[in-house]
């Protein structure tokens, strides 16, 4: 092993190095392909698969796992934005608009669940994956929509859709995961108790997210920081969060998006600092996604099975996303493909729990486990560029268009 | 009668086809119209609900407007977060009043819907002019390639007042008569004091805007006939200058399709409800000029224009605005309401007085830029002046406020929250 290592050049054994240069790699890519018109995402795609453990195997979980807390920081921001996109008093007052945006949410879900069982997963696993499968990708469409400029009112909506589908399949999660869990052969608790338990950690995340917002208030009137010296307190107050939710065990994506959204509609002033936190995004979004195609292993992909049943799910997931949408009469026909379109994207189980090594395997079959790793697969690889398509159908992008 | 409606089909064409640029130049014969009745344009902002920015939810908006019944019409401006509105003929306040109300309110539910917010103002206060996006339609595209960064430096938001004249040469008298006027209505309207993100330290940047473009300016003076216009349009379509009556960019046009003539300086309100008490002063006082046959302004120097045009932009209702009848520099306000106050005695629109208090109402407390330049001072930035514009235009307004409810310098506009 010491002669293995010996071997290698210096700059490889530090795992700053290798993932800055995984990094480096993925924003040369994305500009190349950025202009050839291709998604700058991509680049941290193909950066991750060739370092990744499809590729050179530099960059695997247990490296990941030394820089959880960095990554757990860009999901923070990332979520943080997801709950500042959703606008409350318009997904309320909105009435029929609001009302399909939910029902896209539920009809995924239920979709999802129907296929797995009907390809003879348990209930309980088939459950525990369509929850998963309510959520829509956010790291996929914020990149994407800040890739392609895209700004419109199908971008709005599918921005208000990633937060109310995330908060939707959090506590689809929660009733899911206490099932798999009180009927573990090893089980501590019944089904209620598990139940209280992980409704216990909502509870608290959302606790701590008031928290944290009532002192984000206070030190900006305090300071009487105008909008231009904000993101500097948020950015503290977004870190005290992830870590209040870390050492308490409690929800730390309920926790991150209330923040946000609680940004976005209890404080009306001055509710604006886009444009000074774009950078880090930018970069956290190419990181993150650069760390989930390494661990991808594209083999999964060549077991028909798993793959007929992803290729399923995701067809599915974006068929039933538009059939939700046909009761509103706000938006054309091309926008609602639109929306369900860049609406395709999925997330893993870390996503949810803000916990990016953790992947549910514990709790689901071989079969199960095939199937999640075959979606996880070709999520990586067509979620970014369905995503990019349903935003150029739109028509919301602002790419080629010069003085006319 | 047949054949009427056939010519009128065919200038219709013509004009359509010199318009979009696809035809020879086309100016219509002027169409005769009842004096005093009145049509109002309004530019609206569409707005993203959460920064506030412009956005370009237009299409959207104008395909839901489109579903609707109606007297009014929605239309399409140069860049997609632009939306049109313009009101049916209109003969007084009151109709003007109640049929703003109901096209600000359509409107706005339309935007809601799908998830954008409306609002009025002369400029929005930190867009970048070359984020915006060209409408899809060939008349937007051509004009994008014509005019270059213009076109979208164009993101402008104007009232546009028409008011109807019975016959051509009437009409270009008038214009020259308002044309002198134009300045006050500047002044009035004035409420885009931030421009590309920064106080520009005029009340109306828009108003600078337009100057860039080179057919903006006014009615040259030696025109004092409508023959006289058809020739100086013929003059200029033979160098290829303009196409159709559209190219002119004045501050006071002529507009024959319509038989009316068109005052276009005004920043669109921050409340749509001004629109209707502005369209009857400039109505007035056209109706007062008509009365007064073949006597023209004494006084028509381009460089006193220019002059007065310059402070009404600059410092809104408390500049002075030199009468080119007298060559005295009054307040812009006492001329205001004497004009008002003298109008009031002759008008036969029965609405008028609630026109003057709104008028009275937009002047006090130093006008609509000097309310958001009150939030600038108070500590507000750019994005929230945008929030505040747009909540003015939510609600309807509940009539004229009593002096003591309308909004001082340094105080928030009432119905917004701070």
């Amino acid at each position: 092993m010491n002669e293995e290592l010996a071997g290698l050049p210096l700059w490889m054994l530090s795992p700053l190095a290798v993932v800055g240069a995984g990094l480096l790699l993925s924003q040369v890519i994305g500009v190349l392909l950025q202009s050839r018109g291709w998604p700058k995402l991509y680049g941290a795609v193909i950066a991750g698969l060739l370092l990744g453990v499809s590729g050179l195997g530099m960059v695997d979980a247990a490296l990941l796992t030394q820089f959880q807390e960095l990554f757990n920081a860009a999901s923070a921001l990332v979520l943080f934005e997801v709950g500042r996109k959703m606008d409350l008093a318009w997904l309320w007052r909105s009435g029929r608009q609001g009302g399909v945006l939910v029902l896209g949410c539920v009809l995924r879900g239920l979709g999802a669940w129907a296929i797995l069982i009907a390809f003879g997963l348990g209930w309980g696993e088939a459950a525990f994956i369509a929850a998963i499968l309510i959520a829509v990708n956010p790291v996929v469409f914020s990149s994407m929509v800040s890739d392609s400029s895209a700004s419109g009112v199908a971008t709005y909506a599918a921005a208000n859709t990633v937060g109310i589908s995330n908060l939707a399949a959090l506590l689809a999660l929660s009733g899911s995961l206490a099932w798999m869990r009180s009927h573990n052969l090893n089980a501590e608790f019944g089904f209620s108790e598990e139940l209280l338990r992980q409704a216990s950690k909502l509870a608290l995340g959302a606790a701590i997210a008031v928290v944290c917002y009532g002192l984000y208030a206070m030190a900006t009137r305090i300071s009487k920081a105008q909008a231009g010296l904000r993101p500097g307190i948020l950015l503290a107050t977004l870190m005290m969060d992830l870590g209040l939710c870390s050492v308490t065990s409690s929800s730390a994506l309920l926790s991150l998006l209330l923040i946000g959204l609680l940004l976005r509609n209890a404080e009306t002033r001055e509710n604006v600092f886009q444009a000074q936190v774009k950078t880090a995004q930018d970069i956290g979004y190419a990181l993150l996604f650069m760390m989930s195609s390494a661990l991808v292993q594209i083999e999964h992909l060549f077991q028909w099975m798993p793959l007929m049943v992803a290729l399923l799910v995701f067809a599915a997931r974006i068929g039933l996303t538009r059939l939700a949408l046909r009761p509103s009469g706000a938006w054309s026909a091309n926008k609602k493909h639109a929306i369900a379109l860049s609406l395709c994207s999925l997330v893993g189980f870390g996503s949810l729990v803000v916990d990016n090594s953790m992947t549910g395997a514990s709790y689901m079959g071989d079969a199960a486990a095939r199937v999640m790793a075959a979606l996880s697969a070709l999520n990586v690889l067509i979620g970014p560029g369905l995503t990019w398509w349903g935003l150029k159908l739109a028509d919301e992008t602002h790419e080629g268009d010069k003085h006319g | 009668m047949v054949d009427a409606t056939l010519e009128q089909e065919r200038f219709d064409a013509a004009q359509a086809l010199a318009v979009a640029g696809n035809g020879p130049a086309f100016l219509p014969p002027f169409m005769a119209s009842q004096l005093g009745t009145m049509g109002i344009e309004l530019e609206l902002m569409v707005l993203d609900r959460l920064t506030y920015d412009l956005m370009p939810a237009a299409p959207d908006i104008l395909r839901l407007l489109d579903m609707q019944s109606k007297k009014w019409v929605a239309t399409p401006e140069i860049t997609t977060s632009m939306l049109e509105v313009a009101t049916s003929i209109l003969n007084g306040y009151e109709g003007a009043a109640a049929e703003i109300e109901e096209i600000r309110a359509s409107v706005q539910r339309a935007a809601f819907q799908v998830g954008a917010a409306m609002s009025g103002g002369g400029a929005h206060p930190f867009q970048k002019w070359n984020e915006q996006r060209i409408y899809p339609k060939e008349r937007y595209r051509e004009s994008a390639k014509k005019y270059g960064y213009l076109a979208k430096m164009f993101t402008v938001f104007g009232m546009h007042v028409h008011i109807g004249i019975p016959n051509a040469d009437e009409a270009i008298r008038i214009c020259a008569w308002l044309t002198q006027r134009a300045p006050l209505f500047i002044a009035l309207s004035a409420n885009s004091p931030c421009w590309q993100g920064e106080d520009s330290g005029f009340c109306s940047a828009r108003s600078n805007v337009v100057g860039a473009f080179p057919m903006s300016g006014t009615l040259p003076s030696h025109i004092r006939t409508w023959r006289h216009f058809e020739e100086h349009f013929a003059h200029l379509a033979g160098h290829g200058i303009v196409n159709s009556i559209k190219d002119f960019y004045w501050d006071v046009r002529p507009k024959p399709e319509y038989g009316t003539i068109e005052l276009r300086v005004l920043d669109t309100p921050l409340h749509p409800a001004y629109a209707a008490a502005l369209a009857c002063y400039a109505r007035e006082l056209c109706v007062e000029v008509a009365e007064t046959e073949g006597q023209w302004p004494l006084d028509d120097s381009r460089e006193l224009y220019a002059w007065n045009r310059f402070n009404a932009a600059k410092d809104g209702v408390e500049a002075n605005w030199i009468d080119p009848s007298t060559g005295v520099a009054r307040p812009v306000r006492l001329v205001v309401l004497d004009d008002l106050e003298r109008l009031a005695r002759r008008t036969t629109d029965p609405g008028f007085s609630q026109a003057c208090q709104m008028i009275e109402e937009i002047m006090r407390g130093g006008g609509q830029a000097r309310w958001l330049r009150s939030h600038i001072d108070s500590g507000a930035g750019m994005n929230d002046l945008s929030r505040v514009a747009s909540e003015m235009f939510e609600h309807p307004l509940p009539g004229p406020m009593p002096a003591a409810a309308a909004p001082a310098a340094g105080q928030p506009i009432a119905g917004v929250r701070a």
